[in-house]
């Protein structure tokens, strides 16, 4: 045997076959694994990428979807069409504004039907609204669209496409509903004597010019509250109109004193003989000017009354009733002939019409929180009560305004007994002013939302008495305090509670009995731990008072002893201050604005 | 016969199997080496940018329901604080800075154009220290061995200051 029949001899027992074997494994093996190995780690990263793609588009749609939903909410239009159509605007400059991948959406554009392909690295919306009961889509321009749902797709381009033989891109899609929640909200609605002191009036002191005629020596005229020369943070208890409570103006409301002996009879009476410094009649300029200086027609029961430019007189009269007939005009010493005015029933009545459209800044606030009402309704799904509040809070719908001298309220005066109301023509509220509270209600369905009892309630209500704003947090909680916890558990399951308080002033009375500013904190503080927002909104137009508002109501400070009621509040609740009567829709629509957010 | 002698036999034979049992698990070891390098690298990147993701998202979100842009700033500031890693292989989250174009909080005074909503944009970065380089990703690499990932998210300003 040779020496390499020997050593092959030896090779099995020495696995030298086998070492050749494993070393044409093992580079099979490595030579795979770089293959493999390094495709599953690419593939692994286009998943990766196609993840955060997908996740990023998600949030882009997201964007949109709260950007359009909240353009509904702070929407001043009351067209559905027109404030669809600008929410969808919107939400695609949102979209357009964030990146998916590195790559801009900026020439994003809104595709008009589903599905949609985008290119590649390109990226398309699709907009439509939903009917927040049914969740199903309703045509552009219907009233149940209150869901904006916004649907994007992005054309990914996998960075390996031709390494791991995949397709130029690939289409991704999410969707997103932006919107108003389900939302139970009460209004607690300050209708105290302040209300009306930016109404624009004129002072007056009526005398009796000569044997014939009566004078009318105008005292001062501009806004209620300035002219009265008032400095008091809780405004005055005089109002503009009915019930008027002249009296109260010898108080700390101002610094012209009313004269009940000088004033006479309220009607079919002479002036007095002596001109006074102090005032007579308290009457507004119908006409929206300071002075009166551009005079109206005022049309009542489809008759044209006349009050010339300038003639105070005319004003005082038709306010006392001295103008509802020749006799009683001529019997009161008003010189009617030379204004060129015709005594006729029905003066007293257009003057007080006119009157109440020009009282500021309760008709404005009026008219915004209607505007409030109507964009909620339109936007989601809402129950609605309101708590109107003066000394007290309403409890019912048919509460009134209590007397502040615990009497009868007087037209002129505070107290009926010192001053008698007019009889002829007579007031049009009687004997009390209205304080309605509307209760929620707890049915599900439009037909249970309140919509049209609240816009009826507020639009009754009249300036008087004072500011009771934890009574109003203290009714409206218990409307949405569970029965489990004492309260009527009028909300709906599922609802979001909402509270939002409007106010002009500060609080001057209280229903727990303390002090009035602790007491609403303390109902703040309930609110917080029931998990309610009280939105406070606050109406000053008079800059030295609205550092002082603000500490009451503001959200910079939850501290329950010193904070303010939203702050307090806590759950969201935001304060907003209007400085001028002209802001308040704006605000009423931010509220709504605040309350936005993604639905399901 | 010639014969060889058994010891120089055995030190051919037997060395050289023993090497190769020796090179197959380097071999194999080195590619379970680069196995989980490549595995952990990938890991360490997905976490990094779906973190950078969210955190940036969040804090965008937060930022969005404040009225001012301190308030806004604060509110981004603290949702990055709750994305918490591990700070070693993926840094905590952090806004690129507070200025323009990276921190934008445009409320437009209070009256923003037709058909264009308030908005706050947050960018925020995070760094991910990878075990192995990786050259690919387009990913930025930092001079100290990091791969930076940056995000920028812009959401409309829902609870806006009322500009009266």
């Amino acid at each position: 045997m040779d020496n390499h029949s020997i050593i092959s001899s030896k090779i099995p027992s020495l696995g030298f076959n086998r070492s050749q074997r494993g070393q044409s494994v093992v580079m099979l093996v490595f030579v795979t694994a770089i293959v493999l190995v390094g495709t599953l780690s690419l593939f692994a990263f286009e998943m990766a990428r196609v993840c955060l793609a997908q996740q990023q588009l998600a949030a882009c749609v997201e964007s949109a979807a709260l950007a359009g939903a909240a353009t509904t909410a702070s929407s001043n239009s009351t067209d559905p069409t027109t404030t669809q159509d600008s929410a969808m605007a919107t939400a695609l400059n949102m979209f357009q504004k964030n990146t998916i991948l590195g790559q801009s959406l900026s020439g994003t554009t809104q595709a008009s039907s589903l599905p949609m392909s985008p290119a590649a690295n390109g990226a398309l919306v699709f907009f439509q609204f939903l009917d927040p009961v049914t969740l199903l889509p309703v045509p552009i321009g219907s009233t149940n669209g209150k869901i904006l749902q916004v649907t994007g797709s992005f054309g990914i381009v996998p960075a390996f496409q031709k390494y791991l033989g995949l397709a130029t891109s690939y289409t991704l899609n999410a969707v997103s509903n932006g919107g108003l929640p389900m939302v139970d909200v009460i209004l607690c609605f300050d209708i105290s004597a302040s209300m009306d002191d930016f109404t624009l009036v004129s002072i007056v002191d009526r005398y009796k010019l000569n044997s014939t005629t009566n004078g009318y020596k105008v005292i001062a005229q501009n806004p209620l509250y300035t002219a009265f020369g008032a400095t008091s943070a809780t405004g005055t208890a005089v109002n503009a109109t009915f019930p008027q409570g002249l009296d109260n103006s010898s108080a700390t409301d101002g610094i012209y004193t009313f004269s009940s002996a000088l004033r006479g009879q309220n009607n079919n009476a002479a002036a007095s003989s002596a001109v006074s410094a102090d005032f007579t009649d308290l009457v507004v300029n119908i006409d929206g000017t300071n002075t009166f200086s551009a005079g109206t027609n005022v049309v009542y029961n489809g008759t044209s009354y006349s009050f010339p430019a300038n003639n105070i007189g005319c004003l005082v009269e038709a306010a006392r009733g001295n103008l509802e007939s020749s006799t009683v005009a001529t019997t009161a010493h008003v010189p009617y002939a030379s204004w060129g005015v015709v005594p006729k029933v029905g003066y007293y009545q257009a003057y007080l019409q006119a009157a109440f459209a020009q009282r500021h800044p309760i008709g404005d606030a009026i008219t915004a929180a209607q505007n409030f009402f109507t964009i909620m309704n339109n936007d989601c799904d809402v129950h609605f009560g309101l708590v109107t509040f003066s000394t007290n809070a309403g409890t019912t719908a048919t509460s009134t305004v209590p007397p502040d001298d615990g009497g009868s309220i007087g037209n002129i005066t505070d107290n009926s007994g010192t001053y008698s109301s007019n009889v002829d023509p007579s007031d049009p509220v009687s004997p009390l002013p209205p304080n309605p509270t509307i209760d929620l209600k707890s049915t599900a369905g439009a037909a249970y939302s309140n919509y049209s009892t609240v816009n009826t309630a507020v639009q009754t209500v009249l300036a008087y008495g004072g500011t009771n704003i934890s009574g109003a947090l203290q009714q409206a909680l218990n409307q949405m305090k569970p029965t489990s916890q004492g309260g009527l558990g009028l909300t709906r399951a599922g609802a979001n509670k909402v509270i939002v308080l409007f106010t002009d002033g500060l609080p001057t009375d209280s229903s727990l009995g303390g002090d009035p500013t602790q007491d609403a904190r303390t109902e703040a503080s309930a609110a917080s731990t029931l998990g309610i927002p009280i939105y406070c909104i606050g109406l000053c137009m008079v800059p030295s008072l609205q550092a002082s508002q603000t500490a009451v109501l503001t959200d910079q400070s939850s501290n329950p002893s010193t904070g303010g009621i939203a702050g307090i509040s806590g759950n969201g609740a935001v304060f907003y201050q209007a400085t001028q009567i002209s802001e308040l829709n704006l605000v009423f629509e931010n509220v709504a604005r605040a309350l936005v957010k993604l639905v399901n | 016969m010639n014969s060889y002698p058994r010891h120089a036999i055995n030190t051919f034979f037997y060395s050289r199997s023993r090497g190769t049992a020796l090179m197959e698990v380097a071999l194999s070891a080195s590619m379970l080496i680069v196995l989980a390098a490549v595995g952990s690298d990938i890991t360490l990147v997905t976490c990094g940018m779906t973190l950078n993701d969210s955190t940036c998202r969040d804090a965008t979100r937060a930022a969005a329901q404040q009225s001012t842009s301190a308030a806004a700033l604060s509110a981004a500031q603290a949702q990055l604080k709750i994305h918490a890693t591990d700070g070693v292989f993926v840094s905590q989250p952090i806004l690129v800075s507070t200025s323009s174009p990276n921190f934008v909080y445009n409320d437009y005074g209070g009256s923003p154009p037709a058909n264009t909503s308030p908005y706050v944009t947050v960018t925020t970065s995070v760094n991910v220290k990878l075990p192995a380089p990786i050259v690919f990703l387009g990913a930025t690499f930092s001079p100290g061995g990091y791969i930076q990932f940056i995000r920028s998210y812009t959401y409309p300003i829902i609870k806006e200051k009322f500009y009266g």
